[in-house]
C-alpha cells in the first residue's frame, strides 16, 4: 500500500480524511510542519503529500515540502495542495494562494512567484532573493475544500500512476 | 501644481508664438499697418526656439526628479514666465509701445503665474510685469528707446502724455496685483477642494478594499467549517461502523455549533455597524455579572474556575442594552477561561467614579504578547499564542465587545503579560448620555 501524508491544521478534516482513505492507503497525519517533520524522520517516506498551505506561518507548508525534497533527493514526493479556493486550474489555485498570503502577511513583503514550465508544470518559487537564488517547489495538483472523497482518491491514483511511470523511465 | 501644468504652459506658448506670426501678418497685409516685420518675426522665432528648449529641459527634469514637483522645477517655470514677459515687452515696443491694445495680454501671464507658482513668486511676477511696462513707458517718454507709431489708430500718440502715463500706470499696477490676488485665492480654494476630494476618494478605495478582504475572510472561515462538517459526514456515509458514526456525527455537530457561533458573532457585528436602534434601560450590575458567571459555572467542567467578584455597594445600576452587555461579559469571561491552563482565577472589580462605572476583569491566563495587544480588537485577529489552546476560535469576539462598548459610549482597555494573565477594563457611563 502507498503511504499518504496529510498535513492540515484542522483536526476534524485530518481525522475524517484518514478514516476515509485508510482502506486504500497507509495514512500519516500532521497538524503543522513540526509534526510533519517528526512523522517523516521516524518512518517510511510517503508517496503523496496532501498539504493545506494556510497554516500557522507564511512559508510553513512550502518550506516543509522543499525540505522533504531536499532530504529524499533521489525521488521527489508529489504534492497536492488543499485550498478553500474555487478555481479551475492548478496555476490559478497557486496564484490565489500566493495572493492570499500577501494579504495575510502584508508586513512580510513576500516574494513568492508562480512559475510555469514549458511542459505546463506549476512551480512556486517562494524564496527568491537578490542573489538570484531561488527555492522552488513543484505543485502536482490541487483540491478545493470541501474535499470530495471520490475525486481525491481519483487524483491520488493519477499522481501515483504518473510517478510510477517516471520511475520506470529512470 | 501638477506635472501636466508645466506641459500646459509650454503648449500655450506654441499658440502664443503662432499668434504673434498671425497677428503680424494680419496687421501688415490686411490692416496695412506699417510695422517692423523683421523684428516681430524674429521675436516669434525666438519664442519657438526657446519653447523647444524648455520642452526638452522640462522633460529631463521631470524624469530626474521622478515625477515629483521640486523647487527646481518651480524655479524653471518662474524663469520661463519672466522671459515670456520680457519678450512680450519687446513685441509691444516694436508695435506701438503702451499704445498697443495688446498690452492687456500681460494679464494672461499674471493669471498663469498665479496658477502655477506659489503666492510669493506670483507677486514677484506682478512686480516684474509692472516694472517692465514702466520701463517701456518711461523709456519711450524720455526718448531712450524709440517709439514706433501705430498710425492707423492715432494720428498722434499719447506715449508722451505725462498724465496718461501716470494715470494709466497706476491702473495697470493695481490691476496686476488685484489679478494675482484674485487668481491666487481662487486657485487655492480649488486646490484645497481637490485635495479634500482626493483624500475622500482614497479613503473610499481603502474602505472598499477592507470590505472585500472581509468578505473573502468570512467566506474562507465558513468554508473551513463546512468542509470539516462535510468530511465528517462523508465518514458516516462511507463507513458503516457504529463507533466511527457516533464519533464523527458528534464532530460534525460540534463544528455546526462553532459555525453557528461564528454566524451569531458576525450578525452581531453587522447589526451594530448598521447602527440598529438599541433599547437602553437601567440594569442591575450585580444581576448582569451573576448571569454571565452562571453560564460558565454550569458549562465548563474541564477546568477549575474561581470567580472573585467585588462590587462597590454604591454601584447599583448601569445604563445599557441588556442583551448586548450580557454578550460583552460572556465574551470576556469565555476568553479568560479559554486562554488559561487548568486552573483560572477571575477577579471582577466594579467601582464607580464621576458618573462612570469601571469594570475590571482580570484573569490568570496565558496572556497576550505585548506587541499584539493593540491588534486584539481587530476583526479576525488572533494572538499568536491563541492557537495552542483554542484552534478554531474566530477572532470576532473582542471586535464585537469593543463595538458594543462604543455603542454604549464607553471605552475598553486591555493590559496583559504573557504567562501571567490579562486584564480588561471597561469604562461605562452610569447614566443615559443619549438624550
Amino acid at each position: 500500500m502507498n503511504k499518504i501524508l496529510i498535513v492540515d491544521d484542522d483536526k476534524d478534516i485530518r481525522d475524517s480524511l484518514s478514516v476515509i482513505l485508510e482502506n486504500n492507503y497507509i495514512i500519516a497525519t500532521a497538524g503543522n510542519a513540526k509534526e510533519a517533520r517528526i512523522e517523516l524522520s521516524n518512518s517510511v517516506q510517503p508517496e503523496v503529500i496532501l498539504l493545506d498551505v494556510k497554516m500557522e506561518s507564511e512559508h510553513e507548508g512550502f518550506e516543509l515540502v522543499s525540505e522533504i525534497n531536499r532530504k529524499f533527493k533521489q525521488k521527489r514526493i508529489p504534492v497536492i495542495l488543499i485550498t478553500s479556493l474555487e478555481v479551475k486550474t492548478v496555476s490559478a489555485a497557486v496564484s490565489e494562494i500566493v495572493r492570499e498570503m500577501r494579504i495575510k502577511y502584508p508586513e512580510q513583503n513576500l516574494n513568492i512567484l508562480v512559475l510555469r514550465s514549458v511542459t505546463g508544470e506549476v512551480m512556486i518559487d517562494y524564496l527568491s532573493n537578490e542573489t538570484g537564488q531561488s527555492v522552488c517547489i513543484k505543485v502536482d495538483g490541487f483540491h478545493p475544500k470541501p474535499i470530495e472523497p471520490a475525486r481525491l482518491i481519483h487524483d491520488i491514483e493519477l499522481i501515483l500512476a504518473k510517478s510510477r511511470l517516471e520511475n520506470k523511465k529512470e | 501644481m501638477k506635472i501636466e501644468n508645466g506641459y500646459w504652459l509650454i503648449n500655450l506658448r506654441w499658440i502664443a508664438a503662432l499668434g504673434v506670426v498671425i497677428a503680424t501678418l494680419l496687421s501688415t497685409h490686411i490692416l496695412e499697418i506699417p510695422l517692423p516685420q523683421l523684428e516681430l518675426y524674429s521675436v516669434a522665432i525666438i519664442l519657438f526656439i526657446a519653447n523647444s528648449i524648455y520642452l526638452s529641459i522640462y522633460h529631463r527634469k521631470i524624469k530626474l526628479y521622478q515625477n515629483n514637483i521640486t523647487s527646481t522645477i518651480r524655479r524653471f517655470l518662474f524663469i520661463q514666465i519672466i522671459i515670456d514677459l520680457i519678450l512680450l515687452t519687446i513685441l509691444l515696443h516694436f508695435s506701438g509701445g503702451i499704445e498697443n491694445p495688446f498690452i492687456v495680454y500681460y494679464t494672461f501671464h499674471l493669471i498663469i503665474a498665479s496658477i502655477l507658482l506659489p503666492r510669493f513668486e506670483s507677486y514677484i511676477v506682478a512686480t516684474i510685469t509692472v516694472m517692465l511696462a514702466g520701463i517701456l513707458a518711461m523709456g519711450e517718454y524720455i526718448g531712450i528707446i524709440s517709439h514706433y507709431q501705430l498710425s492707423v489708430f492715432f494720428s498722434r500718440g499719447y506715449y508722451d502724455n505725462v498724465y496718461y502715463i501716470t494715470g494709466g500706470g497706476f491702473i495697470f499696477l493695481t490691476t496686476s496685483f488685484v489679478i494675482v490676488y484674485l487668481t491666487n485665492t481662487i486657485s487655492n480654494q480649488l486646490r484645497k477642494k481637490g485635495q479634500a476630494y482626493r483624500q475622500v476618494n482614497s479613503k473610499l478605495i481603502s474602505k472598499d478594499q477592507i470590505k472585500n478582504e472581509y468578505v473573502y475572510q468570512i467566506t474562507h472561515d465558513l468554508k473551513g467549517h463546512l468542509g470539516a462538517i462535510k468530511n465528517c459526514l462523508d465518514v458516516v456515509l462511507i463507513k458503516n461502523s457504529k463507533v466511527l458514526n457516533t464519533e464523527f456525527t458528534e464532530r460534525a455537530l460540534n463544528r455546526t455549533r462553532k459555525l453557528h457561533t461564528f454566524m451569531h458573532d458576525l450578525n452581531g457585528i453587522t447589526q451594530l455597524q448598521l447602527s440598529y436602534k438599541l433599547a437602553f434601560e437601567k440594569l442591575l450590575v450585580r444581576e448582569l455579572i451573576d448571569k454571565a458567571i452562571d453560564l460558565f459555572n454550569n458549562e465548563e467542567k474541564e477546568k477549575e474556575i474561581i470567580f472573585d467578584v467585588q462590587i462597590n455597594p454604591q454601584v447599583k445600576f448601569i445604563y445599557g442594552n441588556k442583551l448586548l452587555l450580557t454578550e460583552v461579559f460572556k465574551n470576556l469571561l469565555s476568553n479568560s477561561i479559554k486562554y488559561s491552563s487548568n486552573t483560572v482565577k477571575i477577579n471582577i472589580h466594579i467601582n464607580s467614579k464621576d458618573e462612570k462605572i469601571r469594570i475590571e476583569i482580570k484573569d490568570t491566563g496565558i496572556g497576550i504578547p505585548e506587541n499584539e495587544i493593540q491588534n486584539i480588537f481587530n476583526e479576525f485577529y488572533r494572538a499568536s499564542n491563541a492557537n495552542s489552546l483554542d484552534k478554531k476560535s474566530n477572532g470576532l469576539g473582542l471586535t464585537l465587545v469593543k463595538l458594543i462598548i462604543e455603542h454604549h459610549k464607553g471605552q475598553i482597555f486591555a493590559e496583559s503579560k504573557v504567562n501571567e494573565g490579562t486584564s480588561m477594563t471597561l469604562i461605562l457611563p452610569a447614566r443615559s448620555l443619549m438624550k
